[in-house]
């Protein structure tokens, strides 16, 4: 309860320090200038006074550029579709990842599948972008000899453009959580009480299930957690690659100078370093990085016994 | 026991496995170590060459980009360039593996530190450093080096790079080290050495940090793992760490062509898509290695294993051999030697790779080519030799510290070796002015000629020069003046008018004169070249060979046998033409190092003159096409006293551009002027190029401003010249100083007063 209670100062924190960083960042930019563009330093107080009395409106700026679409308006999309892509590839992280880690936990003695580790180790190494790398190669491989290509390799929608950002996504956490949730499961296996219940008679099936993976619960889900925010990390390079319309190209818009050669090949030099675009998804990074922590301690909270009991203790 | 029943009876000693991660992991990093050292030597071709177009064994015309297999010398394929993917690779692992190694050692040095601290101590500071590390866990390395990025941009190079990996990136060890802390802190042997009266520090030191050996060898393995791909993904975004930072207009060919500079996370997305499947296979493949590496040895040095383990075998009897042999003093000592040469290292290490950061300088020692009779800047381009390449450090802020005014336009200046400056004064007369170290007027000497800049090339009269015309300072001191019919004056060093020479043509000068080591004066007019001896009397004069100039120059060879103007070489006993280029906007030029080069439209051609004619060997060469260089003249080119060649591309109705042609070429540094006007006037020691600039058109109007570019360029500092107007007619740069003249009549100091 009392790191929910700090949300608040955190997030002021966090959005006043990007707020800042951004004029900051702009101001020493341009004193490169040879000719001056740069005046004083940004008076940070007023200007971050008068950026929070309009976010207090629901007024979080304009775009400088054609009809000025509202910022709020453009960040809401891009969490939309953001979301719908973390959802789907933390999903689907989670469940192959947790198959993966039981069954790669064997007994007579405990200990792990031989098949693990290699696999872990491969998927820890691909970079998800990778995965659109090759995506491209094969489908110009195709199209070069006149056949369809299976899957698009680029844009959004709601259909068969999410399968290869999923994977990408998807990969690197699953192979996290496989290895963690496999050495878990190992590592209880190999308790006393394991032993003893295989030794009255429960299968080894049942003392899975059963016995340990509740007990390995908590920790699971705080790699779970884990895998949540690695997926989070990966997501400006997969929507970058992919060319996805989420808040991690738009993070990746806003830190990349528009001058470096880029992978869309645009100008997008109206995003780079805008204060109120950074500062509104540094806050709702940090947002979700704090609550993804909070809600994993919660959980496994309550999918053990122990450490509730813990809490009752000291408290 | 029988034998027969104990085979029946005993259980059969369980082999221990073999650690496949290990020696798997092993391979790969060798694999990968090997292609970093040796990987240029095997690539087939140059990484950079272009290949426009192929012929197949079917006589089938090809163009590039080739896909792996469609032309038999290039396996891998080509990109759009036509450039050869596999020696690409070849050449791309040593730069990606460096900038990994460089940033896994300082996020372990980082790491250690804090770890074995918060581990250890259970101050209120550790607990802080606890928590700063959490902090730092719970933000993606990557989002910490776009903001640092960005902030930075490209002007540090790959100390960015570092800093911004790095910035963040140690924590992971920092809670490894942390946890192992705890542990071994809890182990009895600890209390033991408590008990015995140990120190805190003297336990961490020869107790704990011991034991945190095996654990580093690990995350150091992790570290390189996590850097490449981190390093690989800010290449996905567009930010290559050894790339060329261009304008924001430049389109993606140019950028692809002028980043051509192999780096493997570059490759994944310059190359085209068949080079950034193999690059990144070859990424996957590096992170692998490590990762596989550090795994195998977290398992190899684990206790259970370490007992029986060849590895800590060997390891321990040649520790114990070795180290415990020693007397217990002797131990300590050898400890503390060792750590303090590591330290002095780095301490000095970084303080000389900042202090060169702070000044602005790359390069090397300076070792220009001296200057006859030592004077400081003996002519329009500091030396005979036309190097305009000082080896004294410039000023490094933008202070005036004196200005003289005077009441007409100024040439020069040329500096004396005991900081005088001397300036030809245009007006009807002429006069010299001499300007003593701090700003006061030595002497002055009216000429018996008049001298008018003219405001208007194409009308010019009797006393009109069309552009400036430094005087030229001899070996002993005097100074030689051209007038605006080309004829000679000397001037002796306290002021007076030593000698003339009446130039038989007449005709306007056509560049400054220069002097050599014995005292032999040259000059051009429009009749021609000539040669003076050190009296004033006429050796040779020879026709020019050329009558279209762009700010042209007249250089010595270092030798001293040769004459080197615009795309001719002459040869100083006779004039007589020894070599030229057919294209006649080539120019010979000397460099610091002494050499005497052909400037091309794009690089440098060395000429290794010998007795029966010269061996012309490539030096540089830079893309000018996609860098836009084809649309500009080349005005100068040279060496600089570090050793550095670049080129000049001086112009009157655009801006100038500056490029350092640093690595043969292939990694240039572009500095442009940043309106009209503005142009190269000098380079000092430190690599830093200094330009002033004003309204283009030479007229009265507009305020001239100078600035300084550090080698990498980097803007060191802009200084508006207050009261001046109009253009710069020449500049010299002495230690600590930059001396400007201007065509309104003042000669300002810049540097610390």
């Amino acid at each position: 309860m009392r790191k929910v209670l700090w949300l608040p100062v955190i997030l002021f924190i966090a959005n006043f320090g990007s707020f800042a960083y951004a004029h900051f960042a702009r101001h020493v930019l341009a004193l490169q200038n040879p000719y001056g563009l740069a005046s004083a330093p940004p008076d940070l107080v007023t200007l971050y006074g008068g950026h929070l009395a309009r976010m207090a409106g629901g007024d979080f700026g304009r775009l400088p550029v054609g009809s000025q679409p509202p910022i709020l308006g453009m960040l809401l999309e891009g969490l939309v579709a953001s979301l719908g892509l973390v959802g789907l590839a933390f999903g689907l992280s989670a469940v192959v990842g947790v198959a993966l880690g039981i069954a790669a936990a064997q007994v007579e003695p405990p200990r792990l599948a031989g098949w693990l580790a290699p696999l872990t180790s491969f998927g820890l190494a691909l970079p998800g972008f990778y995965i659109g790398t090759l995506a491209i190669v094969v489908s110009l491989w195709l199209i070069f000899r006149g056949l369809p290509t299976p899957l698009p390799v680029g844009g959004f929608g709601w259909d068969l453009h999410l399968v290869l950002p999923v994977i990408a996504l998807a990969l690197r956490p699953t192979a996290q959580i496989a290895a963690i949730t496999a050495n878990l499961l190992v590592d209880e296996l190999k308790k006393q009480y394991a032993v003893t219940a295989r030794s009255v008679g429960h299968t080894w099936r049942g003392v899975r299930w059963r016995h340990a993976l509740p007990a390995a619960l908590s920790s699971v889900t705080l790699s779970l957690a884990g895998g949540f925010r690695q997926t989070l990390a990966e997501l400006v390079l997969v929507e970058s690659i992919f060319n996805w319309p989420g808040l991690g190209r738009l993070i990746a818009q806003t830190l990349v100078a528009p001058s470096v050669f880029s992978v869309g090949g645009a100008d997008t030099g109206i995003y780079f370093l805008h204060p109120e675009i950074l500062a509104a998804l540094i806050t709702l990074l940090v947002a979700v990085f704090y609550l993804t922590d909070v809600i994993a301690t919660l959980l496994a909270r309550a999918a053990d016994p122990r450490l509730r009991q813990a809490d009752s203790l000291t408290a | 026991m029988n034998p027969a029943v104990a085979s029946r009876t005993l259980p059969k000693p369980r082999r221990r496995p073999i650690l496949w991660s290990l020696w798997l992991g092993a391979l790969l990093v060798g694999l990968t170590l090997g292609f970093a050292w040796l990987g240029p030597q095997l690539a087939p071709r140059d990484p950079l060459a272009d290949t426009f177009i192929v012929r197949t064994g079917t006589g089938e015309f090809l163009r590039p980009p080739f896909t792996p297999g469609e032309v038999a010398d290039f396996p891998l394929g080509t990109d759009e360039l036509g450039r050869d993917t596999l020696s690409r690779l070849l050449w791309g692992v040593r730069p990606t593996l460096t900038l990994a190694l460089s940033v896994a050692a300082l996020r372990l040095l980082i790491g250690l530190l804090i770890g074995l601290y918060s581990g250890w101590s259970t101050s209120w500071v550790a607990r802080m450093a606890a928590t700063l590390t959490n902090g730092a866990l719970s933000v993606p390395v990557l989002f910490v080096a776009l903001l640092v990025l960005a902030l930075t941009g490209q002007r540090l190079g790959v100390t960015a790079f570092i800093l911004g990996l790095s910035l963040t990136g140690w924590a992971e060890s920092a809670r490894a080290l942390r946890e192992q802390t705890r542990l071994i802190r809890s182990e009895r042997f600890i209390e033991a050495a408590a008990a015995l009266g140990a120190g805190g520090p003297q336990t961490v030191l020869r107790h704990v940090a011991p034991h945190l050996l095996p654990v580093i060898w690990v995350l150091l393995s992790l570290e390189v793992g996590s850097a490449l791909l981190t390093s690989a993904g800010l290449g996905v975004l567009g930010y290559f760490p050894y790339a060329v930072w261009l304008q924001s207009n430049t389109s993606d060919f140019a950028a692809i062509r002028a980043s051509g500079f192999p780096e493997l996370s570059q490759m994944l997305v310059a190359d085209g898509p068949w080079a950034a499947a193999f690059s990144g296979a070859v990424i996957l493949s590096m992170v692998l290695g490590f990762n596989l590496l550090g795994d195998g040895l977290r398992l190899a040095l684990a206790p259970e294993r370490r007992r029986t383990g060849w590895l800590e075998r060997v390891a321990g009897q040649a520790g114990d051999r070795i180290f415990l042999a020693l007397a217990e003093w002797e131990r300590l000592a050898t400890t503390a030697a060792v750590a303090l040469a590591l330290t002095s290292i780095a301490g000095f290490g970084g303080w000389w790779l900042w202090s060169q950061v702070q000044v602005g300088g790359l390069g090397g020692r300076a070792a220009a080519v001296p200057i006859p009779g030592d004077h400081l800047w003996a002519s329009g381009r500091r030396d005979p030799y036309g190097t305009r390449a000082s080896a004294a450090p410039g000023p490094l802020e933008a202070q005036i510290a004196w200005a003289y005014t005077a009441e007409s336009p100024l040439f020069g200046p040329v500096v004396r070796a005991d900081g005088t400056a001397l300036v030809v004064q245009t007006g009807k007369p002429a006069s010299v002015i001499a300007v003593s170290p701090d700003g006061q007027e030595a002497w002055r000497l009216v000429l018996p000629f008049d001298l008018v800049l003219a405001a208007d090339s194409y009308q010019l009269r009797s006393n009109e020069v069309a552009a400036p015309v430094p005087p030229a300072l001899a070996p002993d001191g005097d100074l030689v003046v051209i007038d605006a019919k080309s004829n000679i004056y000397l001037i002796s060093p306290e002021g007076t008018l030593k000698n003339t020479w009446q130039n038989p043509g007449p005709a306007r000068p056509v560049t400054a004169p220069i002097v050599s080591a014995e005292g032999t004066i040259y000059g051009v007019g429009e009749s021609g070249l000539f040669a003076l001896d050190p009296g004033g009397q006429l050796v040779w004069m020879t026709p020019l060979s050329s009558y279209s100039f762009n700010e042209p120059a007249l250089r010595l060879s270092l030798d001293g046998t040769k004459l080197l103007f615009q795309n001719f070489v002459y040869t100083t006993s006779t004039g007589r033409i020894l070599a030229r280029s057919n294209d006649t906007f080539d120019m010979f030029v000397t460099g610091s190092d002494g050499k005497v080069y052909q400037r091309t439209k794009d690089g440098l051609l060395d000429w290794q003159f010998n007795e029966t004619g010269a061996t012309i060997v490539p030096a540089i060469r830079v893309d000018a096409q996609s860098l836009g260089l084809l649309v500009r003249s080349g005005t100068d080119a040279g060496v600089s006293s570090t050793g550095r060649p670049w080129l000049y591309y001086g112009s009157d109705f655009n801006t100038s551009r500056f490029v350092w042609a640093d690595a043969g070429g292939t990694a240039p540094v572009i500095i442009d002027g940043p309106s009209v006007g503005i142009k190269l006037l000098a380079i000092d020691g430190r690599d830093n190029s200094f330009w002033c600039g004003g309204d283009h058109t030479r007229s009265a109007r507009g305020e001239i401003n100078c600035l300084a570019f550090a080698g990498d360029g980097r803007l060191l500092w802009r200084a508006p010249l207050t009261g001046a107007s109009g253009a710069p007619m020449g500049a010299a740069v002495i230690p600590d100083r930059l001396l400007v003249a201007t065509s309104s009549g003042h000669l300002f100091a810049i540097g610390a007063p």
